[in-house]
């Protein structure tokens, strides 16, 4: 009976052992290149190509307290259009950022349009910056 | 980020030597970064700058402690090579999560760039987007922001060491408690070590899972200022932490009823009788606080958040979609993957073999917040299936270590007494 008990409680922790285990710590020491450093970096903007670098170049361009309407490359909220407004936060931060799909009034709030892989012709808004990743459009009157 | 964590142990050895003057190293090291952060997040709250507390801190305390040996085991290099690769994991790039970008790390650089916590974006940010908490405490924004003031600027490459320093912690502590129990320590650190180590870098779960770890682990067989402390700590980082102050209460209402939440008696304050000498309460100079009073300890670290942001008019959602019709959410529940499925047998396992043994405070504590967390989901108004299947293994993660360690323990006290009753240590090549 003791000798039952004794294996499998040592059945119990090695179950454990192994459920617990994280490969990844361990692969890690092997994983860890430039490259994966590089893909953990953009993760959460695969989706979106130059989505990151775009921002970051908006936030270059802009000033801080100044409202930034989000262009509607994805015109609908949950197809693309929630997933590159709910990413300009963390990059714009300490800018206004706007959503214009479920509000569009907010253009006639809009400093700047924003517009990744787009270049729009918007009444009152001209093309003062443009990059690889897409234009900011500045309100002229 | 150097300066940051010299600051923390600045702050934290000598506030962990104020409350426990008798700690084994390694504890001493977990200990102290808890404290550490919490004062930073004090002194960050009160004067947004760390350096204050820390004036006062090395101005006030001289005390010296005592610290234990511990031996160390061939399993403790298997515990170093999994934190070392936590540690590339972490820092890898800068925080990825999306709860970062849209929260944690959203609220931290938008307080450094205003120069403290701007209470009008917190207000006016309430529906900005789903995953932005702006009632949430902001222990964790906090560090990053110390971070980024002691470096003088923005740069959230290596912020994932706060998250490694948190894992660490929870690691030496547990380290720490097992060497007083069982010749088994370092194999059952090693066990537990990577569900310390969160992956979500950049949201709170694995501070707050942490805290709470450490809290009940210090409060399990004793009554400790340093556990109350984390417990209130860990209702600073995440709401999950609240409720876990109150699941603590449970657990110490329902299994120590005799106590309840009085005061010790001499007894139990170590002052037992000549006869039946009992220990002083360990590393406190026999002073052992009452468990309400503890309860009071980490209620009072937690409320001021609460209150300045309720005065602030700084308020959270209003949920309530789900209670009415719960079906949805259970079934969500009920076809999630638990995940870890060999672990889960060999918890069954254990419980079955040890069922007496386990520490009925811990299983009540997690048992209850297991019941908070499944009222949070059935007061969400987000789609069910969506919510649970986005957070549920995250969420799950801030008790299973718990769990895990209540089972690991048992067992390997349980094999301990078999082993060492029956045979001499000799036959033992590892010292586990």
């Amino acid at each position: 009976m003791k000798n039952a008990t004794r294996w499998a409680a040592v059945a119990a922790l090695a179950l454990i052992a192994a459920g617990a285990f994280e490969p990844l710590y361990f692969r890690i020491y092997r994983l860890d290149t430039p490259a994966f450093r590089a893909m953990m970096a953009t993760r959460q903007y695969r989706m979106a190509p130059g989505l990151q670098r775009f921002y970051g170049d908006v936030r270059a361009w802009t000033k801080p307290g100044e409202r930034i309407a989000i262009w509607p490359t994805f015109p609908k909220w949950d197809e693309g259009y929630e997933y590159i407004y709910a990413r300009a936060f963390y990059i714009l931060s300490s800018r206004e950022v706007l959503d214009v799909v479920r509000a569009p009034q907010n253009f006639s709030r809009a400093d700047v349009i924003a517009a990744w892989h787009a270049a729009p012709e918007v009444p009152g808004f001209a093309i003062v910056q443009r990059s690889a990743d897409g234009t900011l459009l500045r309100r002229v009157r | 980020m150097i300066l940051f964590f010299i600051v923390v142990f600045a702050l934290g050895v000598p506030a962990s030597l104020l409350i426990d003057r008798d700690r084994s190293w390694i504890a001493r090291v977990g200990e102290s970064w808890y404290l550490g952060a919490g004062l930073v997040w004090a002194s960050m709250m009160l004067f947004w700058s760390p350096f204050p507390l820390l004036v006062i801190a090395l101005l006030l305390f001289r005390r010296r402690g005592t610290t234990h040996r511990l031996r160390l085991s061939v399993f403790d290099l298997t515990t170093l090579i999994t934190i070392g690769g936590y540690a590339l994991f972490a820092t890898a790039a800068a925080p990825w999560e999306f709860d970062y970008l849209t929260d944690f790390g959203w609220k931290a650089r938008t307080f450094f760039e205003r120069g403290g916590i701007d209470w009008t974006f917190l207000r006016t940010h309430v529906d900005a987007l789903p995953s932005f908490n702006p009632s949430y405490p902001v222990l964790l924004s906090s560090l990053y922001d110390a971070v980024a003031l002691l470096s003088g600027e923005w740069n959230d490459r290596f912020l994932g060491l706060v998250h490694v320093a948190f894992g660490v912690a929870a690691i030496c502590v547990v380290r720490a408690e097992l060497a007083e129990e069982s010749r088994f320590a370092a194999l059952g650190t090693a066990i537990i070590a990577p569900l310390l180590l969160s992956p979500w870098i950049g949201m709170g779960d694995g501070p707050v899972g942490s805290l709470m770890f450490a809290a009940v682990l210090r409060l399990r067989r004793e009554t400790s200022y340093a556990g109350a402390i984390f417990l209130g700590l860990a209702a600073c980082v995440k709401q999950e932490g609240i409720a876990f102050v109150v699941a603590v209460a449970i657990a110490m209402l329902v299994t120590r009823p005799s106590s309840g939440l009085r005061p010790p008696s001499p007894r139990e304050r170590g002052e037992g009788t000549p006869e039946t000498p009992l220990p002083a309460a360990r590393g406190e100079g026999g002073r052992r606080p009452g468990e309400g009073r503890l309860l009071l300890i980490a209620a009072l670290i937690a409320v001021p958040w609460m209150i300045a942001a309720r005065l602030h008019g700084v308020t959270g959602r209003t949920f309530h979609a789900h209670i009415a019709d719960p079906r949805p959410l259970l079934g969500a529940i009920a076809h999630v993957s638990i995940g870890k499925p060999l672990m889960w047998s060999g918890i069954l396992l254990g419980a079955i073999l040890c069922w007496r043994a386990l520490d009925r405070f811990l299983l009540v504590a997690v048992a209850a917040q297991f019941v908070f967390y499944v009222c949070a989901y059935l007061a969400s108004s987000y789609d069910a299936e969506w919510h649970v299947a986005h957070s549920w293994e995250r969420i799950l993660s801030q008790i299973t270590p718990i769990l895990v360690f209540v089972i690991v323990s048992s067992l390997a006290k349980t094999l301990a007494r078999l082993y060492y009753s029956s045979s001499t240590s000799e036959q033992w090549p590892l010292h586990p």
